[in-house]
């Protein structure tokens, strides 16, 4: 490959890991956040307790966790065709991503927001707070830095994971490394990609880790 | 103002044993008092004053406040209560997302009040508190002192008649504390508030209590007015204040006893009165005088000797002279 072509694949395959880690993180946040927010206040000294069904759901966040990517995705090709009429390509790969970051992010954010101090949640409840109002002005609003955070650490993973999404037909830069970069021996392509990956999670965890900054000036 | 009957409260068993934090709780805070409520560390009084605005829920008995029933409400109307009441706390716990504005604001923003209306009342209660230059500073940037001013200000927004103070001078140096206790005294003043605080303190029940109770292992064991409390010789209030001394022999021929007093006899020369009235020789052999809830309280071991003893003590003890003979 010469260089334009490089550079042009470079920047295709790197605008589909993009698509990919992009909407999924979105949807990550928008399930994994909830469901942090559920495994809080459910626990036994939660808000509104419900010990069993907190266990329940606690046991199968730590299985979606413990099941090794690659596995997850073959595991869920008839889910995903279901879900967006294909199992191929990086539109379809986006299912498992997101499946696979939503408890793993869920339980960043339940550690984020355990870390909010107890006298704060008295301090609204004593001043008439209701559940729904301790969770959107208390518990997210203090541990917004550390949210932030964790969504860096997540964007971070689901990078990782769509590596892996060539399997699915997904392309991405960790398909482009896999294909020339190891299967045809050319060296350069694989090099490429591994500076433009590591480029790109340095730049995420420096814009994130200055926006958590920022959110906890004042803290 | 407030009043519980029987609250029991347990936090479920250890080695086999009911952990009872509350046993039979009765309480009786009249309006405008300010009531101190003294104990041990684990005495139950953080459970106690957390069952009145019913953060923790007892497993049993009532809780009166202003003539309304707390514990059979429903959750919307019981968060309504709530505002009627604030709380403040020893570690301050403003939020740290927002401002001083925004955190005085906080319990009004939760009732909904509109923008305006919340700004106003912000700008008073921080003139209230001496914070109006910090409006737009954030809690970690505030002394301690401050932060609790803020705190002060927050649980008074909604213009509550009754503040709940968990240990809200325990983590202050003790010139701030009296800074913050002459503020809670001048609003008990100006607004009427009453103030229910809980402390271990003695200082605190002692600068601006008029009424307390005392914790053991979950009981009160005594409440009341603090004069009263501090004439009884064997109450906990009293003995806190006055730890029991042995008490000094008389010299042979001489009556050894000690004099409790209060008030205005404590400003009464009582001995002089004593020699002249009736003839008493009187050796003061050691003793106090303690400033206790405006008042000062004295306790003094003295002998006595003289033909019109007896009657002394009987115009001793009609004055409100507690006296007990050794
Ligand atoms: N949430 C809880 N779970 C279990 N036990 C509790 C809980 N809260 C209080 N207790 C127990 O109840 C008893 C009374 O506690 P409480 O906090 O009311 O005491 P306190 O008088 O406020 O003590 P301190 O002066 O140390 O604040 C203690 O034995 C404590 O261990
Ligand atoms: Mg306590």
């Amino acid at each position: 490959m010469d260089l334009n072509t490089l550079l042009a694949r470079l920047m295709k395959e790197a605008g589909l890991t993009l698509y990919m880690v992009g909407v999924s993180t979105v949807f990550t946040v928008l399930l994994g956040l909830p469901l942090g927010v559920w495994l809080i206040t459910s626990a036994r000294d939660g808000l509104s307790p419900r010990p069993v069904l907190n266990k329940i759901l606690g046991f199968i966040v730590n299985v979606g966790r413990s099941l090794p990517f690659i596995i997850l995705l073959l595991l869920l090709i008839p889910f995903t065709r279901a879900l967006v009429g294909t199992a191929i390509g990086s539109t379809a790969a986006i299912v498992p991503l997101t499946v696979a970051a939503v408890p793993f992010f869920a339980r960043l954010a339940e550690n984020s927001l355990r870390e909010v101090e107890p006298g704060l949640v008295d301090a609204a409840r004593s001043m008439g707070a209701s559940k729904w109002q301790v969770i959107s002005k208390v518990l997210i609003p203090e541990a917004l830095p550390s949210l932030v955070l964790a969504v860096a650490i997540t964007i971070i993973s689901l990078i990782s994971y769509s590596a892996m999404a060539g399997v699915v037909g997904g392309g991405g830069l960790g398909d482009l490394a896999v294909r020339y970069g190891y299967q045809r021996y050319e060296t350069g392509v694989m090099v490429a990609t591994v500076i433009f990956l590591i480029l790109l999670v340095q730049g995420i965890q420096a814009l994130f880790g200055w926006l958590s900054d920022r959110l906890k000036y004042h803290q | 103002m407030i009043r519980t009957e029987h609250l029991q409260k347990s936090f479920g068993q250890q080695n086999g044993q009911d952990l009872h934090a509350l046993r039979d709780v009765s309480l009786r805070v009249g309006k405008g008092q300010i009531f101190g409520v003294l104990g041990e560390s684990g005495a139950g009084k953080s459970t106690l004053i957390r069952c009145i605005n019913l953060l923790e829920r007892p497993d049993s008995g009532e809780v009166w406040v202003d003539g309304q029933e707390l514990t059979g409400l429903p959750e919307a109307e019981l968060r309504q209560a709530r505002r009627q009441m604030g709380m403040i706390f020893q570690h301050f716990n403003l939020l740290n997302s927002r401002n001083v504005s925004e955190n005085i604001a906080f319990g009004l923003e939760l009732a909904g009040v509109d923008p305006d209306a919340r700004r106003k009342r912000v700008e008073e209660l921080l003139d209230l508190v001496h914070l109006s230059d910090k409006a737009k500073a954030y809690p970690r940037q505030l002394s301690g002192g401050q932060k609790q001013r803020v705190g002060i200000a927050r649980a008074l927004a909604t213009h509550p008649k009754l503040l709940l103070s968990d240990e809200a001078t325990s983590a202050l140096d003790p010139q701030t504390t009296l800074g913050v206790l002459d503020l809670l005294k001048d609003l008990n003043r100006q607004l009427g508030l009453t103030i229910l605080l809980i402390t271990h303190q003695m200082d605190v029940v002692r600068r601006i209590c008029d009424h307390a109770a005392v914790m053991r292992e979950g009981r009160v064991v005594e409440q009341g007015p603090i004069n009263e409390l501090i004439l009884n010789p064997d109450g906990v209030l009293a003995q806190a204040i006055f730890p029991p001394s042995e008490p000094i022999p008389a010299e042979a021929g001489w009556h050894s006893a000690t004099l409790t007093f209060l008030g205005d006899s404590a400003r009464e020369p009582l001995l002089a009165e004593l020699v002249r009235s009736f003839a008493l020789d009187v050796n003061i052999l050691g003793g106090s005088i303690q400033p206790v809830a405006g008042n000062r309280v004295g306790r003094l071991q003295v002998q006595m000797k003289g033909p019109r003893l007896t009657e002394a003590l009987q115009w001793m003890r009609e004055r409100g002279i507690q006296v007990e003979l050794h």
